[in-house]
């Protein structure tokens, strides 16, 4: 069995989100150790250990295109959502007939379906799913621009963008009060799966720009 | 005078790291990639070195001309990539040296350290 199998997921993490100018080099290096004995277990930390002191460093060498590229990001994110959600999600609703759930059940579910419980539970799910698609579609934009923008400091730009979307998400569900429907079940899930998607989404909008740029080139 | 002194040595100073590395380059000389330099730190100081920390030191001491490297060929049995192998500068060796002084003559002044009582 090759000594390498299992570690395409912390190397992908490591190509996909590396800063270091190095970052070949250190990838060349793991590989090189891995052959020589070390562990899985091993590769999996010094590759989250190389991505976040890489995106450190570039930080501490250059703070103020870091908060550029924060501003930036937040500049791009706020309106795309907030139009997606003012704009784009009704008109979806409208398109889609959710807005008014008896010209739905009118459309294309059959009548005996109507006003049951498993018909609202169905009618809830779409309306929700589109919301999700929106946000990780505002997600995957907001990184993807944001990477073109901020080029060559691209990946770690992304990287504390995302974290502090990630850090909105939590200072959010914080100030929601215990009764709020976000911090009960089974919505406190939908929550955080939309904020660890969408924060995943904004990575790999980065992600897919670096790699049309260095296909392109 | 005694500002310029200070600018002077603080634009000397490394850290305890990157001291560590300095070393490990001398003591490896041409055989210094980033496998064996963390392995050498790891060996002297019975700790595991992170590749990416020891990197990135590399990387602040390069911008600081104390280092310098050069790119190898790619092997298969590092899924062809490059290794980079670091040297230290006459520039960096002064520096070396003199935290070396600095650092012996901190030491001569603890008396209680000498004699493993602290």
């Amino acid at each position: 069995m090759n000594s390498r199998n299992g570690l395409e997921a912390p190397a992908w993490l490591l190509k996909t989100f590396g800063c270091s100018p190095n970052n070949e080099m250190l990838m060349g290096d793991l590989a090189e150790a891995v052959d020589r004995g070390k562990t899985a277990g091993w590769y999996w930390k010094q590759a989250i250990i190389a991505v976040v002191v890489g995106a450190f460093a570039t930080l501490k060498g250059r703070p103020v295109t870091l908060l550029r590229a924060v501003s930036a990001g937040w500049l791009i994110f706020w309106p795309l959502g907030f139009a997606s959600f003012n704009f784009v999600y009704p008109l979806a609703l409208v398109m889609l007939g959710l807005d008014e759930p008896d010209l739905l059940i009118g459309s294309w579910a059959p009548p005996f379906a109507w006003h049951t419980a498993p018909f609202g539970r169905i009618y809830t799910f779409a309306m929700n799913a589109i919301a999700s698609g929106l946000l990780f579609a505002v997600g995957i934009i907001s990184g993807w621009l944001l990477a073109v923008l901020f080029r060559p400091h691209s990946r770690s730009a992304v990287f504390f963008f995302s974290s502090s979307v990630l850090l909105s998400w939590m200072v959010y569900s914080a100030s929601l009060g215990d009764d709020a429907i976000g911090a009960r079940l089974p919505w406190s899930v939908y929550f955080w799966m939309n904020a660890i998607v969408q924060t995943f989404c904004i990575v790999m909008g980065g992600a897919l720009a670096d790699r049309k740029r260095s296909t392109a080139s | 005078m005694f500002i310029i002194g200070e600018y002077m040595s603080n634009a000397n100073a490394i850290s305890n790291f990157e001291l560590m590395v300095m070393l490990a380059l001398i003591k490896l000389g041409d055989k210094a990639y980033g496998v064996p330099i963390s392995e050498e730190i790891a060996e002297q100081s019975g700790h595991d070195v992170a590749l990416g920390s020891v990197y990135a030191a590399l990387e602040r001491l390069e911008d600081r001309r104390l280092v310098t490297s050069r790119v190898g060929e790619p092997t298969p049995e590092r899924g062809g990539r490059a290794k980079k192998y670091f040297k230290v500068t006459g520039k960096g060796i002064d520096v070396v040296r003199e935290t070396q002084q600095t650092l012996t003559r901190m030491w001569k002044g603890l008396k209680t350290l000498a004699r493993g009582r602290a």
